[in-house]
């Protein structure tokens, strides 16, 4: 982490940047996107309401709405549900991918490992029961070198959203943290409430951000349901933490010389 | 039937790792023999020494039963400590269970059963070693 302050100080010495992604994740820990393809977010929602409607005979289809047809009671099973049921269509992860894949391209490059299966999320109004308070991901298995693009199925706002510490305030956390390590992280999100962003996201738009960053979100106080899907990527060939490859991640894209390369093997004499 | 939260570790359980996907099918596996209703597991930060989450289901401790553990051996390997954190859940007249070495916590009593084990195991650990 030290060394990843170093070359943000290091960033911030040169003058101009130009607005690459790059520099913008390293600057803000995280960028909001227009999806580079509406038809796979559309069909990826599509997709969504198709298995709630198998699951929910009286949904209406209408993402926003999901608190009016399920109980917070019966939500798991809902989730856990649809959850199977998508990460069994072949085509999700292609679509996922082809919301953002220029910007993964430039952040984290072309041989690829996916999360083996795609979290979706949903966030009923005063729902208590599937909240993520605040972590980083890096804290629970995950390695520094992973990127999240989350995507929303409906417009995200204020507690409809989630919440991340932006990279500039990344030093005060530390400090905090070590002054508050035997308190809880609730305390911890107290008392740093206002260094957290808020990100308002429309439908359409993903959010890509630095793991490493602490991040979470609290009770739905707004009238309406969030769903949104979360993906890790990460370089094939970069270290993997606790969540390995084989358990949680999966090649994605591998080019030939890769191939070439780990089949290879030295001849025997 | 009771309601409760899980708790799992992302460091490792007394020098062994265990998958997070494992912890939660032992929690998952003793919450249906003891016919629980089992909601998340809290997942502890992998940060050294960090009982924060933990911490964090003190603090929500009324809006459940009682805390089903992956192992005793997610918490502090000193008495004092660990039994400090027990000992808040016993005052709220809730429980914590440790579902890889099926034991519970429920009353002050318990605390000692469970202090005799871990010292034993520690002890066996340290000669092992």
């Amino acid at each position: 982490m030290i060394f990843q302050i170093q070359i943000l100080k290091d960033h911030f010495n040169m003058k101009k940047l130009p607005k690459t992604y790059s520099n913008i994740l390293l600057k803000n820990g995280y960028l909001i996107i227009n999806s580079e393809n509406y038809g796979s977010i559309e069909w990826i929602k599509n997709l969504i309401i198709k298995t709630i409607k198998k699951n929910v005979k009286k949904f209406d289809g209408e993402l926003n709405n999901l608190h009016k047809f399920v109980s917070i009671k019966k939500l798991n099973k809902i989730r856990m549900s649809v959850y199977n049921t998508i990460n069994k269509n072949t085509e999700l992860k292609k679509k996922y991918f082809s919301v953002c894949n220029n910007v993964i391209d430039e952040l984290v490059g072309n041989e690829l490992a996916i999360q083996k299966k795609i979290n979706i999320s949903f966030q009923l109004p005063k729902d208590n029961s599937s909240l993520l308070s605040l972590h980083s991901d890096v804290w629970s298995g995950d390695s520094p070198y992973e990127i999240v693009v989350w995507i929303p199925m409906v417009d995200v706002y204020r507690t409809k959203s989630m919440y991340i510490l932006p990279q500039n305030k990344y030093s005060k956390f530390l400090n905090t943290l070590k002054k508050l390590k035997n308190k809880s992280s609730n305390q911890l999100y107290k008392k740093l409430k206002n260094d957290f962003i808020w990100l308002n996201l429309k439908f359409g738009q993903i959010l890509i951000f630095n793991q490493t960053l602490p991040h979470g979100n609290v009770i739905n106080e707004e009238k309406t349901s969030r769903i949104s899907l979360n993906c890790r990527f990460k370089g094939l060939f970069t270290p993997y933490g606790t969540k390995t490859l084989g358990d949680f991640f999966e090649p994605f894209s591998m080019k030939v010389i890769s191939k070439i390369g780990t089949n290879y093997k030295l001849p025997k004499l | 039937m009771k309601k409760v939260k899980g708790y799992i570790s992302s460091r490792k359980v007394f020098g062994n790792f265990y998958p997070q996907k494992v912890q939660n099918l032992v929690i998952r596996d003793y919450c249906k023999r003891k016919k629980y209703f089992f909601l998340f597991s809290s997942v502890e930060y992998s940060i050294n020494k960090s009982y924060l989450i933990f911490e964090e289901l003190l603090e929500n401790i009324d809006k459940v039963k009682g805390i089903v553990c992956f192992s005793i051996f997610q918490f502090p390997l000193d008495n004092k400590i660990r039994n400090n954190m027990f000992n808040k859940i016993i005052k709220k007249k809730k429980f914590i269970d440790f579902a890889l070495e099926e034991i519970s916590i429920k009353k002050k009593v318990d605390i000692l059963n469970v202090n005799e084990l871990a010292t034993i195991r520690y002890e066996d650990e340290i000669k092992k070693k």
